[in-house]
């Protein structure tokens, strides 16, 4: 298992406002883990787990979430990446990161099967996707929510 | 290239295109014993189990062309389908308004991605001339036609209420029943039924209530116990999935479980009777008829067999028929009849294009009201389908849609990201946007008009040599001052009755749609996916393509069936009446051998 999964996961629960129960029950945990360190590479990787421990380390909820809000999502480094977890979480996939990013951090361009290019990871990346389940709905196509269960109030 | 005959087989009836209207010919006309041949210009894919699956994960992994009906579709540019950005481009859009509708070239047709919204026209849409001194009066009247609405409504498989229908001027024999209840009305249908109750606008002085119904739609719902002997048709994969719409929520699309009707059900059916006399012949494209100079008699077709797709590779084949049906709907049958040089007398061939110009409304409901669940239309605002203002403008429909917004949840969580939000109260924030999310779609009657047109240009040619269609579309004052009324009158008459936010917003024009000024209103306008005209019957040859029976006036033995034959549009989605018209003309063809 990655050394840094629980890191990884506590740091999503921050940002995506779901319980790691609910983050671990979609599945892609791993998968989303893996796609953020392919992106970024050893180096930076690192430095991007070293500065959320630095959130995860405050006990107090509102500490983090005011670190996220002043030092984190700021960071033109690191801003942009957290931003596309969201979307990742959210949305289920992962958009290329702009042109000023990669110049700043000297990634290459991502080729058309890299992690870094803009790609729903995996079927289930979209199937689990977490805007749907936060309207109380379903993504189109999955999970369907069975027959006339439109008509009352949702679960 | 001359291609002979390769068949030995002369067939009694040669059917072009494996949509819905081909397939219950077929069916119809295969079940009387008659050898019939289908040729279908794309791939038959949808039929195969493991690859009806594959669109489904396609659709899941496609990212932003998602929303594209024809995205989750394999690209084919030996077929080519219009507006997918993922091949060639297909019209030729010589204007001066876009054509901005689609369909789909694969065996089973547009069915593969409609949403299946079945409402029969009512009995003025066919008297227009009459009525109000608008359009053109259909050759036949309704009561021609309501024997074959019903029988289409029960091949079809259509869900709906009578009572609600009637009530909206729909006549019925005593005693009829759709085979199944009506959809169970949504979240959101309720909401508006609530608040609308009351509500009513004034059109040229005269009050129109603004009433919500249920809508008839091809899905499976619970059978009507009144309805002996039905049982809903499952998927073609298998059978015991898609008995009931499960609410999938991606109709259009795709149904992943197929409890919404496509045509490939009605192949399958008619394959699977016992002696079928019904052969199909998919990635065959049909390019031209062949006709006795002499007699005018259509003896076959000719059509170009490609075994890759995309390749610029093909054979020239040629088969024989006594009868020969176009069903490869009404832009496809114009563009095949063109390439014939078919004899048409009337000058209207390609003629009277239309389709429903489709205004989206949107806002914020003051509660939640849960979309994003269930089949996208279970009811619309329906009472002004008709009135005196026809004689003024066009009359219209509102959808009331159960997916929320256009381009959601994309558009909350980029606008929420964009403010710096994450966490708990990202989720918060998101939850009450888009559990609030209501949207209309008001689709709006366009006039038959003889500039809206399918025309053929020798220099544009698909891979195989087949014409592109070129069309040239507009939108006249008739369509465009009854948009001006639903978004200047209808609409906010809506919002204050629901204390609704209104948050439409036509600053910008997202594709697939386009911008047009109207009485000092600019506002977008889309396509609805309904292709009617280009081949209009009518009671004479020098007035119409086709005759009463769907006959070609010119060519004995050639039958062109589908939406293209109807004279108006009206207010409904026109597959059902195209339907109709399909299964009587089966019989029309059924009798002649008779006779
Ligand atoms: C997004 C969308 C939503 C819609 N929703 C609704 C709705 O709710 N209600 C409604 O009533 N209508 C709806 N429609 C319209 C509806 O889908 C069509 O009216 C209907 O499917 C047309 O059926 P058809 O058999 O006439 O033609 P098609 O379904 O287009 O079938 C024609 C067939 O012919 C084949 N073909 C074409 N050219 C050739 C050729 N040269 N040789 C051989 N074969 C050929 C095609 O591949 C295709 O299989 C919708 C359309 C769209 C695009
Ligand atoms: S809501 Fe779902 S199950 Fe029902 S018809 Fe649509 S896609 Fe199929």
């Amino acid at each position: 298992m990655n050394p840094k999964r629980h890191t990884f996961l506590e740091f999503c629960v921050e940002i995506t406002g779901y319980p790691s129960v609910v983050l671990e029950g979609t599945g892609v945990v791993d998968l989303n883990q893996q796609l953020l360190e392919d992106v970024l590479g050893s180096t930076l990787i690192a430095k991007f787990y070293l500065l959320i421990e630095t959130v995860l380390a405050l006990s107090d909820a509102s500490e983090r979430e005011k670190r996220i809000r002043e030092t984190v999502l700021p960071s033109p480094l690191f801003g942009p990446v957290v931003t596309n977890l969201i979307r990742l979480w959210y949305l289920g996939y992962w958009r290329e990161l702009p042109d000023d990013w990669r110049q700043m951090t000297s990634r290459p361009k991502p080729g058309p099967t890299d992690a870094g290019r803009t790609h729903v990871p995996s079927e289930l990346s979209y199937i689990e996707q977490l805007s749907y389940r936060t309207a109380r709905a379903h993504p189109p196509g999955a999970k369907p929510t069975g027959f006339g269960s439109w008509s009352r109030q949702p679960l | 290239m001359q291609a002979e005959s390769d068949d030995q087989k002369k067939f009694d009836v040669i059917i072009v295109g494996g949509g819905v209207c081909g397939a219950l010919a077929a069916k119809k006309i295969s079940a009387a014993g008659k050898s019939v041949l289908l040729l279908e210009a794309g791939t038959k894919e949808a039929m195969d189990p493991g690859q009806y699956d594959s669109f489904i994960s396609r659709y899941y992994t496609m990212g932003a062309t998602r929303g594209s009906p024809n995205g989750p579709y394999p690209p084919n540019n030996s077929a080519l389908s219009p507006n997918d950005s993922n091949q060639d481009p297909y019209f030729v859009q010589v204007g001066p308004q876009q054509f901005l509708s689609d369909y789909l070239r694969m065996l089973g047709g547009t069915t593969l991605h409609w949403q299946g919204t079945s409402l029969r026209m009512l009995p003025v849409d066919f008297e227009m001339q009459t009525a109000y001194g608008r359009g053109t009066n259909w050759p036949i009247t309704y009561d021609h036609l309501e024997r074959f609405y019903r029988e289409a409504e029960w091949e079809i498989g259509i869900c709906a209420n009578v009572e609600e229908q009637a009530n909206l001027g729909v006549r019925f024999p005593p005693d009829y029943v759709y085979p199944m209840e009506k959809m169970p009305q949504s979240l959101v249908d309720q909401f508006f039924m609530r608040k609308l109750d009351h509500a009513e606008v004034d059109l040229f002085g005269k009050p129109y209530p603004l009433k919500v119904v249920s809508m008839p739609v091809a899905r499976n719902a619970t059978p009507n116990l009144r309805a002996t002997g039905y049982t809903p048709v499952g998927s073609t994969a298998d059978e015991s999935v898609g008995q009931r719409c499960q609410g999938n929520s991606s109709c259009s699309p795709l149904c992943p479980v197929q409890a919404k009707y496509n045509a490939l059900k009605t192949l399958a059916a008619a394959l699977k009777t016992k002696d079928t006399h019904l052969e199909i012949r998919s990635q065959c494209v049909a390019s031209k008829l062949r006709v006795n100079a002499c007699s005018g008699r259509v003896t076959g077709v000719e059509y170009k067999e490609y075994s890759v797709r995309g390749k610029a590779e093909y054979t020239a084949k040629f088969v024989e028929g006594k009868v020969v049906v176009l069903a490869a709907n009404a832009i496809e049958n114009a563009v095949l009849m063109l390439a014939s040089g078919v004899v048409d007398d009337s000058g209207q061939l390609g003629r009277n294009l239309m389709d429903h110009p489709f205004v989206v409304l949107r806002g914020l409901a003051p509660e939640p009201v849960y979309p994003f669940r269930g089949p996208d239309i279970t009811s619309g605002v329906e009472s002004l389908r008709d009135g005196r203002f026809r004689e003024k403008h066009a009359a219209f429909r509102a959808g009331i849609s159960n997916w929320g917004w256009v381009g959601e949840p994309t558009g909350s969580v980029e606008s929420l990201i964009g403010r710096s939000q994450f966490g708990k109260a990202f989720r918060e924030q998101l939850c009450d946007r888009m559990s609030r999310m209501v949207r209309l779609g008001v689709m709006i009657e366009q006039l038959p008009d003889a500039d809206n047109r399918v025309t053929i240009d020798p220099a544009r040619t698909d891979i195989l040599g087949n014409y592109l269609p070129v069309l040239n579309y507009k939108y006249d004052d008739y369509s465009l001052d009854a948009a001006v009324a639903a978004i200047r009158t209808v609409w906010p008459t809506i919002v204050k009755h629901a204390g609704i936010e209104d948050t439409t917003d036509f600053s910008s024009v997202p594709g697939g749609s386009q911008s047009v000024f109207q009485q000092g209103l600019r506002f977008n306008v889309t396509g609805s996916g309904h292709l009617v005209g280009t081949h209009r019957m009518g009671h004479s040859a020098d007035s119409s393509v086709v005759d009463t029976e769907l006959r070609s006036w010119a060519h004995g033995n050639l039958y062109v069936i589908g939406s293209g034959s109807m004279v108006t549009i009206g207010t409904s989605n026109p597959t059902l009446t195209a339907a109709a018209l399909s299964l009587r003309a089966a019989e029309n063809i059924l009798k002649t051998w008779r006779e």
